[in-house]
């Protein structure tokens, strides 16, 4: 009777810790934030393990085969757990309860006179193979995180319990205990589990390779990424997609809705319930609303959902109906080319399909490495097929990246934001040598020669006049741009020839060179060499740019208009809380008024880690935030304490990719549809934002115009489904898509950047129907040192240039590692052990600072410090160190961040003309600590 | 006795290191921390994945008393745990350093996924391989 008193206490105290107090007559009252900051996940700096899974020897994962294990254990003995609190059945609340179970099935059998033997095996059976592991992790996490006396008690009498001491315990009425049947009549029958099965499903973050997955599941355990991810002929999983149990069924997930009770910022929440969640939201949007106008409200640029049913979405859809919000344009990944390549080609449609790569004799990957980034998921398999060809690769990058490493014939290193300089140089080898196509130039492009100039532009404007130095004196030779991007003269000229000689050749650039402070010009400078050389339009080559491709239709919520037409710059929205009446059109790009109307008062960031982590210069946005008069209300919904999780006001738990359903696209490389089946049911009190949000519509009014007919997300995805078929005949119906877990398009056209322009010399988007290299537009705006009407090189704020290098000598750049799709997966243990966080150095200033492979360096500059492990290699030009791009920003006592998180020291200056940002021009210094 | 001689082929000239191979093993098998059956290295310019190589003679089955180590009938070497006696001969004779072991027990090898295989799936790292550099075949045979 002792041991079933002391397990009906134990799983009365881990499920409802005020009955516990009554039964046991403690007050309970005075501890309950301890309680929950211990047990469920109201304090960010604390985690106590509390389910089998996460307490064995292995890395911990919520829903594994040991929970399935836990699982049939209970099954067998015809316990049906009852998921305390959403929680998985192996949490120690359950096992608990599933023990009281069994020892009132003991006390039956004994008052019965039946042996009770074989009940007695399981219990002890069950505690050494699950409780034991679990209560002693457990245990030892609560001695570290707590000194309350009432706690630390239940750890002693856990323990007790477990070395088979007598346990104390407080009186409780068996008969009225959710015992009372198997204390009646013994063992219910058992329970057979439901068979293994497998889910489709997909990968939805925000990397070009959308993959489609395949696990394997029963009893809403996921045991297994299986490989055999056949739903979609050409995409296959990367190492981040085999590694997603890892990620999002790690324990320390977001449990349950909270409001903050620290400062902002200090990771110290309140559980409340989700209809004083849903209140508080209603309450301060609309008094915000009423207070500085609906233009005080922005919806952060976020990428953790990259899907069809998307929470930002939700979010703009709502503010929509309640009068609108500050909108944004551009974004953190392409700014200056999404917002350069129409000055250049009247559109953004200037990539060509990746199957186009083999019809191209040389390949250069300018800055671009999708090994790592994934920019599509089959087109490093048909790189691999390019190599195999032998059709000769040129990586130009200042690392030798995976890609270089995997693909490249030749890696060119160069130093970061010098870019234009390389393509200026390359130009004047193959305008000099008469390597370039006059006949391209003449009949489709505008401002090469001085024949070919707008008019009314004075004398020696033109891009010839530039090259050969007819207006500064400069000719931009080989030897000049060395001395400005470190690479020899001879191999521009190598490269150069080997380029304009390829025919066809394609330049294909990354997103990296762009996110520059002077990523407009790197743009227009590689897009002219395609120009200089007659790729553009043709097949296996390139007119560089952003690079969209036309292709499939996409399906698209309908977020309905916004009232209020004033857009910022997505970079700039720290400016809009901090300074807001700074911003004017002519200065910084805002859009449909001269001024802000309205300080932004009011953040909301779902599913998105840009309000502190992929955001420049933490430091201070962090001082920014913290100021509660400024920003008034942050609205966080997540599935982890993110680094801007902890920022938030009222934060709110997510499910995972495993616990919904959606539907989801590749970037604008692919010809497939993805549909994600749900393999688990949400953990904890997760919720889908489309669900609480439906709430927040009903405590505003707006709920029939938010939902308009649809009670839920499958309403809308069969709906929006509907439409796109309509245009998309080839799509199966809704029910086989879901089944099958997406859909591969059969009939696909091979699409190649303004192939009908030149084949058939229609006229270009741009106001002059040409290929712009000079735009008048630019030019128009005088200030040619920083918006040139040329596609020159630009010195820029921090770069190779800047005398700012005398204080801080090194250029710091980031990149996209493999183990990460920007800030998610850092979490993850497996993707950890593929490429841990480090500083690349060379060897050369590594030696000038008296630091070896492996040490602890402070990299700094003014606005933060990061200490990390240096890697000296030769993969990086000399002069530059880099970072991988994504570590939580995890700082110590000292404010040092300790996670190699870059944006500790990267800069809110955007660049001259997008507005972007510049996330790769930084100046720092690295030193032993 | 006749095997079928089941090997890996590994095309160095294809990987681009991406390590998808290394963590469909870990997550299929789930391995713990800093326990690898296969793993993902970049040596001297280019990229290696490495596991057992369920050697023709190999020099684990050799030198393991027990006979715990043995060949499978598909050729494949796997290991026998009510056998061994994590006395660590194995992990000493391996010249490829693919056994994982501490001091205190032996902890594990590549198995060839032997129980995907059974279901008619094939192994993990070779499926899961997105640029078809790593194959599971049989040895001087076709691709499987």
């Amino acid at each position: 009777m002792k041991n079933w008193l002391f397990c009906h206490e134990m799983r009365l105290f881990f499920s409802d810790f005020p009955a516990w107090g009554k039964l046991t007559g403690n007050t309970a009252a005075g501890f309950s934030q301890e309680y929950t900051d211990l047990f469920q996940g109201t304090n960010a700096d604390i985690y106590v393990p509390l389910w089998a899974s996460c307490c064995m020897e292995k890395y911990p994962v919520l829903m594994n085969e040991t929970t399935l294990a836990v699982l049939t254990f209970c099954h067998a003995w015809g316990y049906e757990p009852q998921r305390i609190d959403g929680n998985p059945p192996d949490y120690i609340g359950e096992m608990f309860s599933f023990l009281a179970y069994l020892h009132a099935c003991k006390l039956h059998a004994q008052s019965a006179g039946d042996p009770a033997g074989t009940i007695e095996n399981a219990i002890a059976d069950f505690v050494a193979r699950f409780v034991r592991p679990t209560a002693e992790a457990l245990c030892g996490a609560l001695r570290k995180e707590t000194a309350t006396p009432l706690f630390l008690a239940i750890a002693d009498r856990l323990l007790a319990y477990l070395s088979g001491e007598e346990s104390t315990a407080c009186p409780a009425d068996i008969a009225q205990s959710p015992d009372a049947d198997a204390h009646a009549s013994g063992p219910r029958p058992p329970i057979e589990n439901a068979p293994e099965h497998i889910v489709k499903t997909a990968g939805m973050n925000n990397c070009g390779g959308k993959c489609p997955i395949q696990a394997r599941v029963q009893e809403d355990c996921v045991l297994e990424m299986l490989s055999e991810c056949t739903q979609i002929d050409e995409a296959r999983p990367c190492v981040r997609g085999y590694g997603y149990r890892w990620t999002f069924l790690q324990p320390d997930r977001l449990r349950y809705p909270m409001r903050r009770v620290g400062e902002r910022g200090e990771g110290k929440f309140e559980r409340i319930s989700w209809d004083e969640a849903t209140t508080e939201i209603a309450e301060n949007w609309r008094r915000i609303r009423d207070a500085y106008g609906p233009a005080s409200r922005f919806i952060l640029y976020s990428t953790g959902v990259s899907a069809l049913m998307r929470p930002s979405s939700f979010a703009e859809r709502l503010l929509n109906i309640d009068g609108g919000y500050l909108g944004y344009y551009n974004t953190y990944s392409d700014a200056c080319a999404e917002y350069i390549t129409p000055y250049i080609y009247g559109d953004t449609l200037s990539g060509n399909s990746p199957e186009d790569l083999l019809n191209a004799n040389l390949i250069i990957l300018w800055g671009h490495n999708p090994t790592e980034t994934i920019f599509g998921a089959g087109r490093n398999r048909l790189l691999a097929d390019c190599k195999a060809r032998g059709t000769k690769i040129i990586v130009i990058d200042p690392r030798e990246s995976d890609s270089a490493l995997a693909f490249a014939d030749e890696w060119i290193g160069l130093r970061p934001s010098t870019d234009g300089a390389l393509a200026d140089a390359m130009a004047y080898v193959i305008v000099s040598e008469n390597l370039h196509d006059q006949a391209f130039l003449d009949k489709f492009c505008l401002g090469f020669d001085e024949a070919h100039m707008p008019e009314g532009i004075p004398a020696n404007e033109s891009y010839e006049a530039y090259l050969f130095g007819r207006q500064d004196g400069i000719p931009k030779t080989p030897a000049w741009a060395e001395a400005i991007c470190g690479v020899p003269a001879e191999a521009i000229i190598h490269l150069a020839r080997a380029y304009a000689s390829a025919k066809p050749g394609c330049i294909l650039p990354g997103y990296g060179p762009q996110r520059t402070g002077n990523g407009e010009q790197t743009t227009r400078g590689i897009a002219l060499l395609c120009a200089l050389t007659g790729n553009i339009g043709v097949p296996g080559g390139s007119a560089a740019g952003v690079g969209f491709i036309r292709k499939h239709r996409n399906p698209a919520f309908p977020t309905l208009q916004n009232p209020v037409k004033t857009r910022i710059p997505n970079f700039l929205w720290t400016r809009a809380v901090d300074d807001p009446f700074s911003l004017t059109a002519a200065e910084d790009g805002l859009r449909n008024a001269e001024r802000l109307d309205a300080p932004v008062k009011m953040l909301v960031n779902l599913a998105g880690n840009t309000l502190i982590n992929q955001h420049s210069d933490i430091n201070r946005t962090i001082s920014i935030l913290r100021d509660t008069t400024k920003c008034e209300f942050i609205l966080c919904s997540d599935i982890f304490m993110t680094p801007s999780a902890r920022f938030a006001d009222i934060l709110l738990p997510a499910p995972s990719m495993f616990e919904n359903e959606n539907i989801t696209q590749p970037w604008s490389y692919g010809n497939y549809l993805l549909y994600l089946n749900r393999a688990t049911r949400p953990l904890f009190g997760a919720r889908f934002e489309y669900a609480w949000l439906r709430e927040v519509a009903q405590k505003l009014g707006h709920l029939e115009a938010f939902e308009n007919g649809h009670a839920d997300v499958q309403d809308w995805m069969r709906d929006i489904y509907a439409t796109l078929r309509e245009s998309e005949p080839e799509l199966p119906d809704y029910k086989a898509f879901q089944l099958e877990g997406g859909f591969q398009y059969k009939h696909n056209t091979t699409y190649i950047a303004y192939r009908e322009q030149i084949q058939n010399d229609m006229p270009f988007s741009t106001p002059s129907g040409k290929i712009e290299l000079f735009s008048r537009r630019l030019y128009d705006l005088g200030d040619p040192a920083h918006k040139p009407g040329l596609p020159k090189y630009t010195p820029c704020i921090e770069g190779f240039e800047d005398p700012l290098r005398e204080k801080f000598p090194l250029q710091l750049i980031g990149w996209h590692t493999k183990r990460r799709c920007h800030s998610i997966h850092d979490n993850n243990p497996l993707l950890e052990e593929v490429d841990r966080p480090s500083l690349w150095m060379h060897p050369e200033d590594a030696a000038t600072r008296g630091i070896a492979e492996g040490a602890e360096v402070l990299v700094y500059n003014d606005r933060g410090r990061v200490r990390i492990p240096v890697h000296v290699t030769r993969r990086i030009v000399r002069g530059v160190v880099a970072m991988s791009q994504g570590g939580w920003y995890t700082p110590d006592k000292q404010g040092v961040d300790r996670r190699g998180s870059i944006n500790v020291l990267t800069s809110h200056q955007p660049t001259p003309i997008a507005k972007g940002n510049p996330q790769h021009t930084n100046l720092v210094e690295v030193a032993l600590p | 006795m006749m095997h079928d001689n089941n090997v890996f082929a590994f095309d160095s000239s294809r990987c681009t290191g991406c390590c998808a191979c290394q963590v469909a093993c870990k997550d299929n098998h789930n391995l713990g921390a800093d326990v690898y059956f296969r793993r993902v290295s970049a040596e001297d310019g280019h990229f290696l994945s490495a596991a057992c190589h369920h050697c023709e003679n190999p020099a684990c089955v050799a030198a393991c008393k027990p006979g715990a180590m043995q060949v499978a009938e598909d050729g494949t070497v796997q290991h026998n745990a009510a056998r061994c006696v994590s006395c660590g001969v194995c992990w000493a004779a391996c010249p490829y350093g693919a056994i994982a072991h501490d001091e205190r027990r032996y902890i594990g090898k590549c198995d060839a996924c032997a129980n995907r295989r059974k279901s008619g799936y094939g192994t993990a790292c070779a499926t899961a391989c997105p640029v078809g550099a790593l194959h599971f075949a049989q040895r001087g045979g076709t691709r499987a």
